[in-house]
């Protein structure tokens, strides 16, 4: 029944002949004299001792000292249970630390806390050969600890295994847990540990290798399990919330859901749901100035991280366009039916484009294009950056740029551009719209000092003006120059990637910091500053993937602001840029390395959190932007808290693992009781 | 520091002036006894029978009322002090030590007895007499009895009370005061020594002395006793429970002697060797009443 880890410690045994010697040579005794021993000869005399253990007494002391001290020795020898004499066990534990695991049972624990202690029993109890891996799998699979047999690394990385708010991703990390094992996978054990609240049960159960150990009972729980906001199509100031709320427990419901914006309550929707039925409700508001919309539930049950959902209103500021024109009556009508445009109407051509605005030249161009974003149309004299040719024979439209922003909803076939010129470019431009002989009708022209729109047609003698495409034309060429400016951005689910676009203008790094990434590929995984440390394998938070566009993209160093206000470095290529996967909900910030308000920003947050994208134009030519997007739960399966099948219950892996301890850790704890006992008994009033 | 210093004397002088009586002595002018006889002190009258001695007939209150009475003298007579001292090894032991603290009593009571014209005889012993210093008086005698006391030294073997006064009451040439003083530890001798002594119409003054340790015994745990006296030694383990069973046993020892004592109606002073010996001595008169 028993097998024994090192049974030659058994030979600390032979302790015990000392110890009997010692026991008899005790008689000689402290010696004390006495006046008389009249009274203790009629105290010892007269009251022999009755019971027979009081016979014992001397006799039980030195069973208890040598019971001690076998005891020890049994200890030392590590006494293994028969099922536990395969040793070298190597297991990869999978601690599931996603959302679901936040919820609170009804001891007062989390789900995880109740799977860490347990995991730890479990590490506690590895035997002389048996190695352990630590895996978690809340939102993507992180190795916290290789293969080791050292509990207190192991240890040290179940305390450290942070929670998450992202859905459980125990699929990679069984193959993260395979890869570890494949060497050889005899006497080899995944074991889980989760809530069960997984839609995988029946692939990841098929797995031999795999053991799941279930945490937690099934609880009451009202979830937000969908929320987007999108801008009106109706009303330009206007936005849709999407919500959707879910009872995933198996009592009724009744509930209000709470929508604020910065803090002042906007709605207030009651909810009733059946177990299990989901209610969904668009709900349409204005506003211009924007900030957070927060949509909260009235509800205190097992997971709270569930009952709120965030967004981000971007503050919808009027535009200020100066238009340059002698009288031009379609484009004056076009700009004042946009809204939220501030029109200024003049004749003289400025020097430069308002900072945050649009410049329109009618036909009247001075010999240096202004700086800053310019919309011209019409040309009729040669400037700096391109050069005014004869008339277009035939200005047809031929050909229509459909990829482009700047052409997208229009249709022009075989519209007439009268008046349009030849145009001689400086520079590389991008033509969207073509005659049939290639002369470009409509370009675009990207330049340092703000890009060019540019439109060769006569509208007086043109019909463009009185077509729908015109104004949908230069609405389409506002929002270009405004880029992503008061544009909704989508919620992005946690768990899941958040892409966002850098501006060229980016502060770029340093030569130094470029060398030493020049041989990254170009797809980057970043090991942002990870919470938890001691990782012996990478431990990947976050990853940024670059679409680059140029042929030299551009490294940069960014930083990435957590909801709770961790700071994580990022690199990126290019001007597209993807982070994730996202494990914790509420705004995160993206900002330029060097950007040291960010984190104050965060910190201050939630008054001056800046919605969207801003790229400003500095001093140095540089630019200092920041992205800020929410991140939600919002998923079905990490919100219902009942267990999808019949797991292990983890009371069962705390027997295999005997509470948690090795047998030699009870041996030793049952002498060290035996010897105190023995000292109360006896050797307590020698020393007192 | 010897072991009578002048301190000691300063406070046995002190002593000395506050006993104005202690003892009964038989000398004249000294000492009265309750024996009626040929004192010069009137006591008391009773009737004349024939053949009493004409020369104490009452003539006055014959000549007043017609009545024969005797008139009747309380007589004098000086007093036999015996102090026996256990010397045995027991007294040797205790801080202060125990035996020193005896001879300091005796050379104390000593001191008062020679200085109100008493005799005094000092007999030390254990199971035998083992010193002895005949019946001496004279305050003069003070500085001899003080190097008796202080030369005797603790021997001999078990306590026996009992031999030792048989042998007292041999050699004493008169009854007497006989002042024991001793621990006791010998309870069978104790009593029929003391009991021989009172059938001798001696008069047994006990005072036993005993150390704090012996009356609440510290010690704990398996311990090897060693008996002083004998060299008897015993292993025994004490515990608190014990510790109390054994200040029960010595309540009642102390207890048992003293009710003996009130039995027969002897004075009995008990004391420990932490009590100053001259507090012990005002305690002994303010018991018998001579000094408040």
């Amino acid at each position: 029944m028993f097998e024994f880890a090192s049974p030659l410690l058994a030979w600390w045994a032979a302790i015990t002949i000392p110890i009997v010697l010692i026991y008899i040579i005790k008689v000689r005794l402290r010696r004390r004299p006495v006046s008389t021993l009249l009274f203790w000869n009629q105290l010892f005399d007269e009251k022999k001792p009755r019971a027979w253990w009081q016979q014992l007494r001397h006799w039980l002391s030195l069973l208890l000292q040598l019971a001690f001290v076998l005891l020890l020795v049994a200890a030392l020898i590590d006494p293994l249970w028969s099922w536990q004499k395969n040793t070298q066990r190597r297991i990869v534990l999978i601690l599931d630390n996603s959302a679901s695991m936040k919820a609170t049972e009804a001891n007062g624990k989390t789900r995880l806390q109740s799977a860490k202690e347990i995991a730890k029993g479990l590490a506690r109890s590895l035997r002389q050969g048996d190695e352990m891996s630590l895996v978690s799998a809340g939102g993507q699979s992180v190795v916290h600890v290789g293969l080791t047999n050292h509990a207190r690394l192991l240890i040290d990385g179940i305390n450290n295994c942070p929670e998450t708010d992202a859905p459980s991703a125990l699929l990679p990390a069984i193959a993260t847990a395979e890869r570890l094992l494949k060497d050889r996978v005899e006497k080899s054990e995944i074991i889980i540990l989760t809530d069960g609240c997984i839609d995988d049960f029946e692939t990841i159960q098929n797995n031999p290798l795999v053991k799941i150990y279930g945490v937690g009972k099934t609880q009451e729980n009202t979830a937000i399990t969908r929320f987007q906001v999108r801008r009106s199509v109706m009303d330009s100031v206007g936005y849709q919330v999407l919500i959707e709320v879910t009872n995933s427990g198996l009592e009724d419901i009744k509930t209000k859901l709470e929508l604020t914006l910065e803090d002042n309550l906007v709605d207030v929707v009651p909810i009733s749901l059946k177990p299990g039925e989901s209610q969904t409700r668009i709900l349409d508001h204005t506003s211009s100035t924007g900030g957070r919309l927060v949509a909260k539930l009235d509800s205190k049950d097992a997971l709270s991280t569930d009952n709120s959902a965030i967004s981000i209103l971007p503050q919808r500021a009027p535009l200020p366009i100066t238009l340059v024109t002698s009288g031009s009556l379609f484009l004056k009508s076009v700009f004042e039916s946009m809204p939220l445009v501030e029109l200024t109407i003049t004749e003289t051509v400025p020097d430069s484009a308002a900072k945050t605005g649009l410049l329109v030249i009618d036909r009247k161009m001075p010999e240096i294009v202004p700086r800053g974003r310019v919309l011209i149309v019409d040309p009729q004299t040669n400037t700096d950056l391109f050069t005014v040719g004869e008339t277009l024979d035939q200005p047809l439209v031929a050909r229509v740029e459909k990829d482009s922003p700047l052409t997208q909803h229009i249709r022009l076939d075989n519209v007439l551009f009268p008046g349009a010129k030849h145009l001689t470019f400086s520079s590389p431009v991008e033509a969207l719209i073509r005659d049939p002989l290639d002369s470009p009708l409509l370009a675009r022209m990207k330049r340092p000092g703000g890009d060019i729109w540019l439109l060769t047609c006569n509208l007086e003698q043109s019909d463009l003006p009185l077509r729908i495409a015109f104004p949908v034309l230069i609405k389409n060429a506002i929002e270009w120059f405004q880029g992503s400016e008061g544009q909704l951005q989508p919620v992005v689910p946690t768990g899941s990637f958040a892409t966002f676009s850098i501006p060229e203008a980016a502060e770029e790094v340093g030569e130094a910091k470029q060398d030493t990434l020049k041989d990254q590929p170009d797809e980057t995984k970043t090991v942002v500053s990870s919470p938890v440390e001691n990782n012996t394998e990478s431990a990947v938070e976050s990853t940024v993937a670059v679409e680059s566009t140029s042929v030299e993209p551009t490294r940069r160093a960014l930083q990435a602001i957590s909801p709770s206000g961790k700071s994580s470095s990022l690199s990126a290529l290019g001007e597209n840029a993807l982070i994730g996967p996202i494990l914790e909900c509420g705004l995160w910030t993206v900002a330029p390395a060097s950007d040291s308000k960010a984190s104050d920003a965060k910190a201050s947050a939630p008054k001056s959190v800046e919605t969207g994208q801003a790229s400003v134009p500095t001093d140095k030519g540089k630019t200092d932007y920041r992205w800020t997007f929410a991140s939600n739960l919002t998923n079905r399966s990490e919100s219902d808290l009942k267990p999808r099948g019949n797991f292990l219950t983890a009371d069962s892996l705390s027997v295999v693992s005997l509470g948690g301890r090795a047998i030699w850790f009870y041996l030793a704890l049952l002498g060290l009781l035996l010897v105190t006992t023995e000292w109360w008994l006896y050797q307590r009033r020698v020393v007192g | 520091m010897s072991l009578f210093d002048s301190d000691f004397l300063k406070k046995l002088e002190y002593l000395s002036l506050v006993s104005r009586r202690v003892f009964r002595g038989r000398l004249l002018a000294q000492r009265r006894t309750k024996q009626l006889g040929g004192g010069i002190e009137f006591a008391d009258h009773r009737e004349y029978t024939p053949g009493d001695d004409l020369r104490y007939l009452d003539w006055n209150v014959y000549a007043k009322f017609g009545d024969l009475l005797l008139k009747r003298f309380q007589e004098e007579e000086d007093l036999h002090v015996y102090i026996l001292l256990d010397a045995s090894k027991s007294m040797d032991c205790g801080s202060p030590n125990k035996f020193d603290y005896a001879r300091r009593i005796a050379a104390a009571l000593a001191y008062i007895a020679l200085a109100d014209l008493d005799r005094v005889s000092i007999m030390a012993y254990a199971d035998k007499p083992l010193d002895i210093l005949p019946l001496t008086r004279g305050k003069d005698r003070v500085l001899s009895i003080l190097n008796f006391l202080e030369n005797i030294k603790t021997g001999g073997a078990s306590t026996d009370l009992a031999t030792v006064a048989k042998s007292l009451v041999n050699r004493a040439q008169r009854t007497g005061l006989v002042v024991i003083i001793s621990d006791l530890y010998d309870q069978v001798g104790f009593r029929s020594g003391v009991d021989l002594l009172r059938h001798r119409r001696f008069e047994p003054h006990v005072i036993q002395i005993h150390t704090a340790e012996e009356a609440n015994p510290t010690f704990l745990g398996d311990i090897e006793l060693d008996e002083m006296e004998t060299g008897q030694r015993r292993k025994i383990t004490v515990t608190e429970k014990k510790q109390k069973q054994y200040r029960q046993l010595f309540t009642e020892f102390l207890s048992s002697i003293e009710t003996y004592c009130k039995t027969y109606s002897l004075s009995c002073t008990r004391s420990t060797t932490d009590l100053p010996f001259d507090e012990l001595i005002m305690r002994m008169m303010r018991a018998s009443g001579i000094q408040s």
